[in-house]
C-alpha cells in the first residue's frame, strides 16, 4: 500500500475536487436536458400515452408531426426563417460597415455615438412596440415580412457593431496602410482585406443575432400578420379541441429547436471566440 | 547641387502626439541609388517618420519632397514610395502570389506582365516556390521575403524598410542582409531603412542618421559614426553597452594620473602626451572590443595596460568574446583564438591609444 506522504494528500483532495466539481456539473447539465429530453419524448409518444408518463417511450411515432404540419407549423417555421434571415442579413450588411467605420476612422464622438448604439438595446422593447405599431400600420408594413425583417434588423444591429467592432480593432492598422500604400481603395481594404479576415467575428455575430431574433417573440405578436406568423407566435396560440395537446406542441418544438441546434454546432467555434470578444487585451 | 538631384528631401519635420514631441525638425537628403540607415532605439520616432514619407501620418510642420515636388497632400499611391512595414503586415486570407502581385492589382497592370514580374522578384529572392502558399502558414524567414517582394513589386522611386530584419535568426539575418545589398546594387534604388540594431544600419547604410528621443544626434558615413561618435551614449548604443571605459583623472600641473582602476596600470608616454594635451581634468578612455586585447601577456602595448582577472568568454561563431576585470570594470576583446588562459587567472588587457576614444566626463563629449 502506498505510504501517505505531503505529495499524495494534496493529489488526493484533488482528484475528489475533480469529482465533486464533475458531478455538480453534470447534475447542472441535467436541469437543462431533462426538459430537452421530455420534449423529444412527447413529440415522438402516441397520442394515447402522452399522461403515461415523462421518461417512458414504448413506442414511436410521427404522428404528432402529421398533426404540428396540418396545424401550419412548417409555414410558420419558414416565417420564422425568412424574418430571422432577413433580420440577421441586413443587420450584418450595415453592422460590418459601421464597425468598419468606427474601427478606423477618426469621427467625432465617436465613444458617444457607440454608446448610443448600445443603448438602444438597453431600452425595453415594449417601451418600442406602440410607436412602431402604429408607423408600420400607417405605412403599410404590419403584417409583412419587411416589416418585422426591419424591426429584427434594427435589434440585431447594436450588438453585431460591437461584436464585428472589437474582431477588426484586433487587426493591425499596418494591414490597411499597407495597402493604401499598394494603392487599393478603402471599399477594397474592406471587401477583400478586413472582411475575409473577420468572417469569424461575422460568423458569431450572426448566430447570436439568429438565436435572438429565432426566440423572438414581442414584435412578432404584435407586427405579424396571418400568413407572416413565426413559430413563437404560432406556438404561445396552440390550443385543442379539449384542452392542450402536449404532443403537437412538443413536435412543433422540436421542429422549431433543430435550426438553431444546427446552427450552434456549426458556428460553435466562433460563438465562443464571440463570447470572450473584448475581455482579452491582444 | 540642384535640388531635382536629390530624390528625396525631409525638410523640418515635426511631429507631436498628444503634446508629446516625437519627431523634432529632422531633415535629410538622399541622392538616387543611396541607402540610407536610420538608426534609433525604439520609441525614437523611425516609424513616424517613414510613415509620414509614405503619406500614412500627416506631419505636424516641415515638408517632403519627392523629386523636387512637395508631396505633403498627396495620398500615399501617389508619392511613389513603397514600404516594407515593420509588422510585414501581409494580407493573412491571401497567398504569397496575391500579397506581391497586390500593387500591381491595384494599378491595373494586366497578368502577363503581373506574372512577369513576380517571376523576377521571387527568383531574386528565392521564394518562386512558395507562390501558392497562404501568407499565414510562412516561416519568419519566408514572411520576410515575402513583405519585401510585395514592397519591390511596385515600382517606386524610393523603398523605405521599417526594421526589415528584427525578429529573425542570425543565419537568416545575415542571408538577408547581403541580398539587400545585392538588391540595392542590382535594382540601384534609393532605399531608406528604419533599423535600432546598429550592425545593420552600419552594414547595409551609405549613410546613416542617428535619431534619438525624435531629434537626430548625428549623421555620416558608418565608419564615421563608428569612430567618432559625438557623445559616450552614442558610443554606448553602437556596442550594445559592452564598451570598454576606463575613467581617468589628470593632475595638468604634474605627472599624476588616476583612474576608477586602481593605480596598477602601465601607460604609454605618448598617450600620457595625448591625454595631457587634451585640456581636461576628468575624461573617459573607452575602445571597441575589436580593438582592445586580452591575453596572457602583452609584450608591446602602445596604450594604457592593466592586469585583470580573466573571467570567461563567448563563441561568437568566428570570433571569441574574452572577458576580463579589473576593479568594477570589465572589459571585452574581440578574438579569433582563445589564449591559453584558464578562468581566474591573471591576464594583461590592453586599451591602445590608436581607436581609444575619448569622452569628457562632465558632458559626456567626444573628446579626441
Amino acid at each position: 500500500m502506498r505510504k501517505r506522504n505531503q505529495y499524495t494528500t494534496p493529489l488526493i483532495l484533488y482528484r475528489v475536487r475533480k469529482s465533486l466539481k464533475f458531478a455538480l456539473l453534470i447534475a447542472l447539465l441535467m436541469i437543462y436536458l431533462i426538459p430537452i429530453y421530455g420534449m423529444f419524448s412527447l413529440a415522438f409518444k402516441p397520442r394515447a400515452e402522452i399522461y403515461s408518463g415523462l421518461f417512458e417511450l414504448t413506442r414511436i411515432t410521427l404522428e404528432n408531426f402529421e398533426e404540428a404540419y396540418r396545424y401550419g407549423a412548417y409555414s410558420a417555421i419558414t416565417n420564422s426563417i425568412i424574418v430571422t434571415v432577413g433580420g440577421v442579413s441586413i443587420a450584418l450588411i450595415l453592422a460590418v460597415l459601421a464597425s468598419y467605420a468606427f474601427s478606423r476612422f477618426a469621427i467625432k464622438g465617436k465613444n458617444i455615438l457607440m454608446f448610443y448604439i448600445l443603448s438602444t438595446r438597453m431600452m425595453p422593447p415594449i417601451t418600442l412596440i406602440i410607436p412602431i405599431f402604429i408607423m408600420f400600420f400607417n405605412i403599410g408594413l404590419k403584417g409583412t415580412y419587411l416589416g418585422l425583417i426591419l424591426v429584427y434588423a434594427m435589434m440585431s444591429i447594436p450588438l453585431s457593431i460591437w461584436m464585428i467592432k472589437s474582431f477588426i480593432d484586433d487587426i493591425p492598422k499596418d494591414i490597411d496602410q499597407a495597402a493604401l500604400v499598394d494603392g487599393h481603395s478603402t471599399m477594397f481594404i474592406l471587401f477583400k482585406i478586413i472582411i475575409p479576415m473577420v468572417i469569424p467575428g461575422i460568423a458569431a455575430s450572426a448566430a447570436f443575432a439568429a438565436i435572438m431574433l429565432w426566440n423572438e417573440f414581442l414584435f412578432a405578436l404584435l407586427l405579424s400578420g396571418v400568413d407572416t406568423k413565426p413559430t413563437s407566435v404560432l406556438l404561445s396560440s396552440i390550443r385543442g379541441e379539449r384542452g392542450f395537446n402536449w404532443g403537437r406542441v412538443a413536435a412543433i418544438e422540436v421542429v422549431y429547436i433543430l435550426p438553431i441546434i444546427v446552427l450552434v454546432f456549426w458556428l460553435q467555434k466562433y460563438m465562443l471566440r464571440g463570447l470572450t470578444f473584448g475581455t482579452v487585451r491582444r | 547641387m540642384s535640388k531635382s538631384e536629390y530624390v528625396i528631401q525631409v525638410k523640418n519635420i515635426v511631429k507631436t502626439y498628444n503634446g508629446k514631441i516625437v519627431l523634432n525638425n529632422i531633415s535629410f537628403a538622399l541622392k538616387r541609388g543611396e541607402l540610407l540607415a536610420i538608426l534609433g532605439p525604439p520609441g525614437s520616432g523611425k516609424t513616424t517618420l517613414l510613415k509620414i514619407i509614405a503619406g500614412l501620418v500627416k506631419q505636424d510642420a516641415g515638408d517632403v519632397i519627392i523629386n523636387g515636388r512637395i508631396v505633403n497632400d498627396l495620398p500615399p499611391y501617389e508619392r511613389g514610395v513603397s514600404l516594407v512595414f515593420e509588422t510585414l503586415a501581409l494580407y493573412p486570407n491571401m497567398s504569397v502570389y496575391e500579397n506581391i502581385a497586390s500593387p500591381l492589382i491595384a494599378e491595373k497592370k494586366d497578368k502577363e506582365y503581373i506574372d512577369k514580374r513576380i517571376g523576377e522578384i521571387t527568383r531574386l529572392l528565392k521564394i518562386e516556390h512558395i507562390l501558392d502558399r497562404k501568407a499565414d502558414k510562412l516561416s519568419g524567414g519566408e514572411r520576410q521575403r515575402v513583405a519585401i517582394a510585395r514592397a519591390l513589386a511596385k515600382e517606386a522611386e524610393i523603398y523605405l524598410l521599417d526594421e526589415p530584419l528584427s525578429n529573425l535568426d542570425a543565419k537568416i539575418r545575415y542571408a538577408l542582409r547581403t541580398e539587400f545589398k545585392k538588391l540595392k546594387s542590382l535594382l540601384g534604388k534609393t532605399i531608406i531603412l528604419a533599423t535600432s540594431d546598429p550592425s545593420d544600419a552600419l552594414a547595409l547604410g551609405d549613410n546613416v542618421v542617428l535619431l534619438f528621443n525624435g531629434a537626430i544626434i548625428q549623421e555620416g558615413r558608418p565608419s564615421d559614426i563608428y569612430y567618432a561618435p559625438r557623445n559616450i551614449s552614442i558610443a554606448r548604443y553602437l556596442t550594445g553597452n559592452i564598451l570598454n571605459e576606463v575613467s581617468i583623472s589628470i593632475d595638468t600641473h604634474g605627472d599624476d594620473v588616476s583612474t576608477d582602476i586602481g593605480r596598477e596600470f602601465s601607460i604609454d608616454p605618448y598617450f600620457l602626451k595625448v591625454l595631457r594635451e587634451v585640456n581636461e581634468t576628468s575624461i573617459i578612455l573607452t575602445s571597441y572590443a575589436d580593438v582592445c586585447i586580452i591575453d596572457k601577456f602583452i609584450e608591446n602595448c602602445s596604450g594604457i595596460k592593466v592586469i585583470g582577472e580573466f573571467i570567461g568568454y563567448e563563441y561568437r561563431g568566428s570570433e571569441y568574446l574574452l572577458y576580463a576585470r579589473k576593479e568594477r570594470r570589465i572589459f571585452r576583446s574581440l578574438r579569433t583564438n582563445l589564449p591559453n588562459v584558464t578562468f581566474g587567472e591573471k591576464v594583461e588587457v590592453c586599451i591602445p591609444h590608436r581607436n581609444a576614444l575619448l569622452f569628457s566626463s562632465k558632458t559626456g563629449d567626444l573628446i579626441r
